[in-house]
């Protein structure tokens, strides 16, 4: 049984010199890993910092309202320690350094704790925890680290993400000192320890997993993920207007990008064989469809992204809303003003979307629609 | 029921009470009723309370107020007035009783208990006590005999009594006035009143020297004023050794914000029609009898006269010695009312006062009051009437934009039109004659701006920035490993726990 005040430490590590500098931008500093049987220890701790908690939620809260209103979050919760401690372990498995004799054994038992920890992350419960951790993903994913290569007139010595000692760089007249800094992100760091990867880490795959515990991350890097599919978290997360309303202003930046993305998802037999959960993706949908319309950043597609077949989707969800009797009495709850404009968004459509994709769409529609009486967003 | 007193029944005719009989309606009644009060203060409230509900006139002319004493010197009140019938009986019982006192009736000196609602009909005594006292009163839980100590006339109570200041809601806002004014400044409200030409006359009421030492006989003026603007009432109020009295009736009145304890319109027979009788806040009583007569005030406004004696000399000499008649214009006393008051004249010295008004003048006076500051002198003029600034000299405007102090005119009278074409070369310009005989002065039109535009300092805003907030993005972190070590694992923290628990509970995000 690991002693009390080891896994206080080992807390204080964790939130005090990882967390803290980690959304505040400064030195994050890594001790030793943490192992997941902490878990119902740090569920009951504190830190012994008294502002700790002040400045991790300041930052948190700071970061989720710029993507939407938000009133208050939790912290410190399960779910965000976890998180964090996951990155903590897969940061700890970037060191060059365990590459040693008696460390590189280790490797495999710290992966195994960070994936662990993974497991512990569940759905979000809260808009506020959804945002929360899509803002520590962000600001994991800014990490970076300081390489330096010291140089003297006999020997070179490199120092990743450590400062070189100072016998190494004193008299540098003298000996002939020279230094050479890098300061390389975390896409480039673990780009560069291939032997990690051939050791059998798969630490891309943990971070690939880690960012899955993240809907709200998903949902707005969707347009750069190709094979990006709704689960269960993601539509738990849209389910709330607020996120909604985000990642539908989000993914506008680049419509017609994230239109070919989203018009595959919608038809993933696995959600269409729900029709509850594919409101929740068709919703997402027109609202993206009415804020483009109504806040008049109607761009219209190029010939090239109205062959995209999940673009055809897109458009063609908009038309057969206008078909759907059940869908116009809805949409009789918008101002005359937003419904006109609505209106000719779709009929501007009509005439590119092919027949077959119009009957698809208003299938999905059909299917969906008892499910969810308010269907329309508002 | 005890044994003093017998229930009335209907149809008795006979009672043990001396001077008692049935009325009409059966109900035994004496000649006169009786009241017993423990204490003055029981009286007034009786005589409160009765005076708010109906008339004390009807029972002044019978009523008497004794303070009696019993065997056993206690003091008590006795309140003793004309019966005329159980109807009048039953109102007055009812507020006696509400007052805190008995009531009886007889016609002597045996009084009986008046019917109350356990003997509709009245009692009548068991037996007759020969007592050697005034009067006797029998009552059904007692029996006592008082004798009179002495009379506490009700005019007396009335005047001795001290108004209660009202709250302001309840103030009331009439249209004519009593003030009383001491002798000092009765005179400066004589020629207030009269510049304003407010409805007011005036009296001087006298009194007799109270004491050997005083040197002289108390002398106060009375003003009666009708249909005075709330400001003059206000004003009135606010100056010292002033008295403003609401009058209830033609004879006697209560000072402004205050209301005497008794209903005096309900007494109006105590105060004669010759006499005015004033009841201040303080509890003095202004009694002025007889009546002085009253003057408007417009006849006593004083008006200085001088005999300009170089019209004799010009006699003297002949009007044939001139060749013609060229006399200068003059400012010279007018008793007429003024009009079309619209400017006054400030010596500059008064500039802090002016200051001070600035700070509680209405939106509008500040907006229609014009204003020039001259070397020794501020001019202001307000074309709807100057009444807003209680300050300086007062002008009127005799012709168009020429001035002469309020209370003088010009002399010869000629017509507004010679005087504009006296001082066409100061057309557009206005002009202002003072009463010091100097030559008249002339302000530039351009001097005058508006007051709201000209008092204020420069203001100097301070620009606040109301952008966004900067967006500071926090730096990206740096990641920096700890001391290198042999065994990573060993000592790490949650180790033992993790391999000895199997089942580690999924936990959800707002789990904790």
């Amino acid at each position: 049984m690991t002693d009390a005040r080891v896994l206080g430490a080992a807390y204080d590590a964790l939130v005090v010199d990882f967390l803290v500098p980690l959304l505040e931008g400064r030195e994050v500093k890594l001790a030793q890993p943490i192992a997941p049987g902490c878990a119902s220890f740090f569920a009951q701790t504190r830190s012994s910092s008294s502002d700790a908690d002040a400045r991790i939620f300041e930052a948190l809260h700071r970061g989720a309202s710029e993507l939407t209103t938000i009133e208050t979050l939790r912290w410190p919760s399960m779910g965000l320690l976890a998180m964090s401690a996951a990155m903590y372990d897969a940061l700890y498995l970037t060191d060059p350094s365990l590459d040693r004799v008696f460390a590189r054994s280790a490797r495999a038992t710290i992966r195994d704790w960070a994936r662990g920890w993974i497991s512990l992350v569940g759905v979000p419960q809260t808009r506020g925890e959804a945002l929360a951790r899509h803002v520590l993903v962000e600001r994991f994913e800014h990490i970076r680290r300081k390489d330096v290569v010291v140089k003297n007139w006999a020997y070179t010595y490199r120092f990743f993400g450590r400062r070189p000692p100072a016998n190494v760089v004193a008299l540098p007249t003298i000996r002939f000192v020279r230094q050479e800094e890098t300061t390389r992100p975390l896409e480039n760091i673990l780009q560069r320890e291939g032997d990690v990867g051939m050791l059998g880490l798969d630490l891309p795959g943990l971070l690939h997993d880690l960012k899955l515990r993240s809907p709200v991350t998903q949902l707005l890097r969707a347009p750069s993920n190709q094979g990006f599919r709704f689960s269960t978290s993601t539509l738990a997360a849209l389910s709330d207007r607020a996120i909604r309303g985000a990642v539908a202003g989000h993914l506008l930046r680049d419509e017609w990008q994230a239109a070919a993305v989203l018009g595959v998802a919608i038809v993933e037999p696995s959600l269409v064989e729900q029709p509850m959960l594919l409101s929740i993706a068709l919703q997402l949908v027109l609202e993206m469809h009415l804020v483009c319309a109504l806040d008049g950043r109607a761009q219209t597609p190029t010939v090239r992204e109205l062959v995209d077949p999940g673009a055809i989707r897109y458009a063609a969800l908009l038309v057969a809303t206008f078909d759907d009797e059940r869908a116009i009495r809805e949409l009789h709850a918008f101002d005359d003003d937003h419904r006109a404009i609505l209106q000719r968004r779709a009929e501007a459509f009509r005439p590119r979307v092919p027949r077959a994709a119009l009957a698809e769409m208003q299938g999905l529609l059909a299917h969906a629609l008892p499910h969810e009486p308010a269907f329309l967003p508002s | 029921m005890t044994s003093f007193l017998e229930r009335a029944a209907l149809h008795q005719t006979r009672f043990r009470t001396p001077g008692v009989h049935p009325d009409s309606r059966g109900v035994v009644l004496g000649q006169k009723g009786l009241l017993l009060f423990p204490s003055l203060d029981r009286v007034v409230a009786f005589f409160r309370a009765y005076g708010d509900e109906g008339s004390l006139d009807e029972i002044l002319p019978s009523l008497t107020i004794q303070r009696v004493v019993s065997a056993l010197k206690t003091r008590e009140l006795v309140v003793t007035m004309a019966a005329e019938s159980s109807y009048r009986m039953d109102r007055i019982a009812a507020v006696a009783r509400l007052a805190g006192g008995d009531v009886f009736t007889g016609t002597q000196r045996q009084f009986v208990k008046y019917r109350d609602a356990v003997s509709p009909l009245g009692y009548d005594i068991s037996e007759v006590v020969e007592a050697k006292a005034d009067l006797v009163v029998h009552h059904d839980a007692y029996r006592q005999a008082y004798n009179v100590e002495r009379d506490v006339p009700f005019k007396d109570l009335v005047l001795k009594l001290t108004p209660y200041r009202l709250p302001p809601t309840e103030r009331a806002s009439g249209t004519r006035f009593f003030a009383t004014a001491e002798l000092g400044i009765g005179h400066a409200l004589v020629g207030y009143l009269f510049r304003w030409r407010a409805k007011a006359r005036v009296a001087l009421a006298e009194w007799p020297s109270s004491s050997a030492f005083d040197e002289r006989p108390k002398r106060l003026h009375v003003f009666e004023i009708e249909d005075a603007p709330p400001r003059i009432l206000a004003l009135l109020r606010s100056l010292p050794g002033v008295t403003v009295f609401e009058p209830l009736a033609r004879a006697f009145g209560v000072e402004v914000g205050f209301r005497h304890p008794i209903s005096l319109e309900s007494c109006q027979s105590l105060f004669a029609e010759s006499t005015l009788t004033l009841f201040r806040g303080d509890g003095q009583v202004v009694v002025i009898d007889p009546l002085p007569p009253f003057a408007p005030v417009r006849t006593l406004v004083r008006t200085p006269m001088s005999v300009d004696g170089s019209a004799e000399a010009e006699a003297a000499h002949g009007i044939g010695q001139t060749e013609s008649v060229i006399v200068p214009l003059r400012l010279a006393p007018s008793i007429l009312p003024a009009r079309n008051v619209v400017a006054t004249v400030l010596p500059a010295s008064q500039r802090a006062w002016l200051a001070k008004l600035l700070y509680v003048m209405p939106p509008r006076a500040l907006e229609s009051v014009q204003l020039a500051v001259g070397a020794e002198s501020l001019y202001l003029i307000d074309k709807n009437g100057i009444d807003g600034v209680p300050l300086g000299r007062f002008f009127c405007e005799v012709a168009h934009r020429i001035y002469v102090p309020t209370g003088m005119t010009l002399v010869p009278a000629v017509q507004p039109a010679v005087l504009e074409d006296m001082l066409a070369s100061q057309r557009g310009n206005h002009v202002f004659f003072e009463s010091d005989g100097a030559a008249p002065r002339v302000v530039p039109e351009h001097a005058f701006s508006s007051l709201s535009r000209s008092i204020l300092r420069a203001l100097a805003g301070t620009v606040v920035h109301a952008d966004m907030p900067g967006r500071e993005d926090p730096a990206l972190p740096l990641l920096s490993y700890g001391p290198e070590v042999r065994f990573p694992l060993w000592g790490a923290p949650g180790r033992d726990e993790t391999s000895a628990e199997s089942n580690v509970p999924k936990l959800g995000g707002g789990s904790r």
